[in-house]
């Protein structure tokens, strides 16, 4: 392999050197929109002041890696890696009581990202060692990770809750204090390094070993003294890799002295997983792992409603703003003629801009957006396609509509901005903007800074009144940070290996944390509802479903409803005479397939 | 008891538990943290702050900061040819062009169209560049002068970079007066912030007018961009800066970051200049690094009057690699620390950055938007700032 591929300057062994081969490596990690899309890297923050420490995050995962350079062993260099998890998130329960309580510090998320300041961050959040040899006479790259299947600690006496005045324990005497799936957590992580290898590279492992050993647990009594406990659960894993041709054998030898490792298997599940990886499987199209191939990735669809006047121009400017910092693309698709929301002379960049017709948005949209939506894909090809609606369009129907086009885009959200100072009054006189805060996944309250404290309040109770399902987001100028819109949720490869491996060898554990893909479908209603029946229909909703909406005709009524249902908690919302479409369910859940949702025309 | 319940007890705990206890205090609850990291330390880095030296004051007229003029079409160029790790020298963008189309082209090829006519033939070289390039006439260029007054009141120059279109790029210099000064002999050097077409495939317009210059490029270039040293008619020294810290004269050094950067480009050196009595002034090319390491790393390395980051000019990327964390990407907040009393930024800034610094009460100094600049709050094309 050629090292100057993953580190183009001078390597020379200095602990500066391995600091600065694996910043880069997640630097350019982040240019590399397939790399991001394999291997679920969202990026990383460069902590690099009085200490050097770097933070990423992945997909799927509410917490944040940390890695940091430890120390140079011999000629090889050892990085710690970390995982912080999110305060909320169940995966804290799984840490030490004394890191749970670490991340319950206000600060505690500031100093993640510094976490190299912190010894009782750097300390304790471990999840796995890596380390790397380089030789630059071989041109030769060897990684070696060390991590826990489960990493546990006991109390041996338990822990009693203080504010108890009975005995009360919060952990019971031989209780588990850490349970932590380390190598699950270390599984992201190493497959986007080993991935972000490869295809810098164009150059696979040649050189792949996996270990296990037995490792004892630990457990502390009340005075702190540790000692070890045996325990089936607790084997490490050892992962050996080489990339080129170096002497990977002997310095995997020598990483394992003092391990009690045995060879897990190439026929053993989780090895066969490891080996289907990105980084490794080279029967995949190698072009796929080329740069040079010219990426088609659907782009994400954003829909933008709002009232005239309440800050959609600005949405916009601050959208493209940051995602051209971010060195991505937005492409924008209006749907009223003579309407320019991006005037050239006031942002920095002209951008393209497809508008569509007006006088068809009602009966051809999906039409319309296909057009527009290739001729951008044909142009700039952008990351992101903003819809800019004008609120002539039922944003309902443009729902329905949007499904027929998940063949060329992701629907990522709608966002609705709704200007604060007007609220109340516009809510009062104009229909479709009651039906803009209904349809939207994201409100964006703007214009607060024009606003008391009892205005903002009150346009709130509005707002969830009509929406109990969207986020709400005060803003000023519409200056918001385009993650805060994204909300998505897809199960990952990772977490299934992980699985697998835990499962391995500890068939009585099951895992609650796996997140489910999250999909929805569209179901055509060919006739009227009998609406007692779907009333009964939509209380037994299996719970897989959380939410649902659609347009809809009762038997014996002429107008239509818009039906929403979140949770069990639903309403039918009467339209006026002259909106009539055709009829649908769009429902949005866990796990749903067509053949699982009974159609309710068949009641 | 079961887990389940075991969790609960733990959650409600802990939204109670008071936070920040110090190890000494869960002990004394029976709570210890086991870690095998637990005794591991880290060494503190210590502040070099290698003292290179002072000057009067330093004044950097913009030639172009207008890198290209629609983005558009750019990002659709980079898009088109297969995203941000795309090599510049194969887009079969100017002045490589070989007229095979986008994304086809090599450095050999579009350079063979051209070399017989550089540096001395620019107009008939650009002639072949528009009939054989994608999107010729988007080409603008980055390109700035610095003039150092040494604290013997001697000055110096410095030419920061050579911008992209030949046409464009002659045009600023002749605009600025530049071709005089560089056929003069009274620029001391060329200094390359980086090898990205915007700032480095200009290169021949200098080289027209002072093919003997020294060039300073920092350590990372691609063989292509050395060789384009060479077949743009440069007959000086070429200077290699390493990573770290490099001297220039005294009050003025450059600090080469070995970043990687989007187009296969590798390293970035900007510039650092002492201001007696003021405090430090940092002159960027792109800041492809993040104004915060660029910042930061300056602090750690430098030593300079009072302490005070005292002036800032260039494009500023504030963030580029972060994409994950809203909360923290205030890069108004993140600036305001340093206290900076000048700043003039513009090419890759972002508008609305720039526009935020100066409701933030930055000290922006604002440009004219001449000479095809886009808004005042960027110090634009033909504007000149001084520090000190």
């Amino acid at each position: 392999m050629n090292i100057q591929a993953l580190y183009p300057a001078t390597f020379d062994g200095t602990p500066e050197s391995f600091n600065a081969l694996l910043r880069t490596l997640l630097i350019r990690g982040t240019y590399d929109t397939v790399l991001k899309k394999i291997t679920g890297y969202k990026g990383m923050y460069l902590y690099q002041q009085s200490k050097e420490c770097w933070t990423v995050k992945f997909d799927n995962f509410a917490g944040i890696f940390g890695i940091l350079f430890a120390e140079l062993h011999e000629d090889v260099g050892v990085f710690h890696l970390y995982y912080f998890p999110s305060p909320n998130e169940s995966m804290l329960d799984k840490f030490s009581l004394a890191e749970a309580i670490t991340a319950q510090d206000e600060a505690y998320l500031e100093k993640v990202r510094e976490f190299a300041l912190h010894p009782a961050l750097f300390r304790q959040f471990h999840i796995a060692t890596l380390r790397l040899h380089v030789s630059i006479q071989n041109q030769s790259l060897w990684l070696f990770y060390e991590t826990h299947i489960r990493e546990r600690v006991y109390a041996k006496e338990g822990v009693i809750d203080p504010r108890s005045e009975e005995k009360s324990y919060l952990i019971e005497p031989e209780g588990l204090d850490k349970d932590l799936p380390s190598f699950r957590l270390l599984l992201p992580l190493m497959n986007f390094l080993n991935t972000a290898i490869t295809r810098m590279s164009l150059c696979t492992p040649s050189y792949f070993k996996l270990f296990k050993a037995s490792k004892a647990s630990v457990a502390y009594d009340s005075i702190g003294n540790f000692s070890d406990v045996k325990d089936g659960a607790s084997a490490k894993i050892l992962i050996a890799l080489g990339y080129g041709e170096g002497d990977f054998i002997e310095l995997t030898e020598r990483a394992l002295v003092g391990h009690h490792a045995e060879v897990v298997h190439e026929a053993m599940s989780l090895n066969c997983f490891l080996q289907k990886a990105p980084w490794y499987d080279i029967s995949d199209d190698i072009k796929q792992l080329s740069t040079h191939t010219v990426v088609q990735n659907k782009p994400k669809l954003i829909v933008v409603t709002g009232f005239l006047g309440s800050g959609k121009t600005n949405f916009l400017q601050n959208y493209i703003e940051y995602e051209t910092e971010k060195n991505r693309f937005v492409g924008i698709i209006q749907n009223e003629i003579g309407k320019t929301g991006l005037d050239g002379k006031l942002l920095d960049y002209t951008y393209s801009l497809v508008e569509l017709d007006e006088g068809c948005v009602c009966c051809s949209l999906a039409g319309q957006l296909r057009m527009g939506v290739n001729t951008l894909m044909r142009t700039i090809a952008p990351d992101t396609i903003i819809l800019e609606t004008t609120g002539v369009a039922n944003p309902f129907n443009l729902l329905a509509e949007l499904h027929e086009l998940e063949d060329i885009v992701d629907f990522e959200v709608i966002v609705t901005v709704v200007d604060g100072v007007n609220a109340l009054y516009l809510y009062d006189e104009f229909r479709v903007f009651k039906d803009q805060i209904r349809s939207a996944d994201v409100i964006l309250l703007n214009k607060i800074d024009q606003m008391s404290e009892s205005q903002i309040d009150s346009v709130k109770v509005m707002l969830e009144q009509n929406n109990r399902c969207a986020k709400i987001i005060p803003t000023v100028q519409c200056d918001i940070h385009p993650n805060l819109l994204h909300n998505s949720i897809v199960a990952s490869t990772s977490q299934i290996a992980s699985l697998i491996s835990e499962e391995e060898k500890n068939p009585e554990t099951k895992s609650t944390h796996v997140q489910d893909g999250i999909s929805s479908i569209k179901i055509p209603l060919s006739k009227p509802l009998n609406r007692e029946k779907f009333r009964d229909y939509l209380e037994k909703l299996p719970k897989n479903i959380f939410r649902l909406k659609g347009i809809i005709a009762f038997e014996a009524e002429d107008n239509q409803y818009v039906v929403q249902y979140v949770n069990g908690v639903f309403e039918f919302v009467e339209q006026q005479s002259e909106q009539c479409t055709e009829t649908f369910l769009v429902y949005i859940g866990k796990n749903i397939e067509k053949s699982f949702v009974q159609n309710p025309c068949s009641l | 008891m079961s887990t389940q319940t075991e969790d609960t007890k733990r959650r409600d705990f802990l939204k109670g538990a008071v936070t920040g206890l110090g190890f000494g205090t869960l002990a004394t609850m029976g709570i210890f943290s086991y870690s095998p990291m637990r005794q591991f330390f880290l060494p503190q880095m210590v502040r070099k702050m290698t003292d290179f030296g002072a000057c009067k004051s330093i004044k950097i007229t913009n030639i172009s900061e207008t890198s290209w003029f629609d983005n558009a079409t750019l990002m659709g160029d980079i898009k088109g040819a297969g995203g941000l790790l795309v090599n510049q020298y194969v887009y079969n963008w100017p002045p490589f062009g070989d007229g095979t189309g986008l994304a086809k082209g090599s450095y050999e090829k579009g350079i063979a169209k051209i070399k017989h006519l550089l540096p001395n033939k620019l107009d008939e070289a650009w002639k072949i560049i528009e009939a054989n390039s994608v999107n010729p006439q988007n080409a603008g260029g980055f390109a700035a002068l610095i003039e150092i007054e040494r604290l013997d009141g001697v000055k110096k120059k410095y030419l920061l970079d050579s911008g992209w279109s030949y046409q464009w790029m002659d045009a600023s210099f002749k605009r600025e007066g530049i071709d005089k000064m560089l056929a003069n002999g009274e620029i001391e050097a060329l200094i390359l912030s980086h090898e990205h077409f915007d700032h480095f495939f200009g290169l021949p317009v200098t080289m027209k007018y002072a093919p003997n210059i020294k060039i300073i490029i920092p350590e990372g270039f691609y063989k292509e961009g050395l060789q384009y040293i060479k077949d743009s008619g440069h007959k000086g020294e070429l200077m290699v800066h390493k990573t770290g810290m490099n001297d220039i004269e005294p009050g003025l050094c450059a600090i080469v970051f070995d970043v990687p950067i989007i187009c296969r480009v590798f390293g970035e050196q900007s510039l650092f200049a002492n201001v007696q009595g003021k405090g430090l002034v940092s002159i960027s090319g792109c800041c492809h690094q993040g104004i915060i390491q660029f910042i930061s790393t300056a602090k750690k390395e430098l030593k300079y009057d009072n302490d005070q980051m005292y002036g800032m000019y260039g494009g500023l990327h504030i963030s580029p690699f972060e994409d994950w964390d809203p909360k923290y990407d205030d890069l108004v907040i993140g600036l305001a620390k340093w206290d900076f009393k000048s700043i003039g930024c513009n090419h890759c800034t972002g508008l609305l950055t720039a526009q935020k610094f100066v409701r933030a009460g930055y000290p922006v100094v604002q440009g004219t938007a001449r000479n095809r600049s886009k808004s005042k709050v960027y110090l634009g094309n033909g504007d000149t700032i001084t520090f000190g």
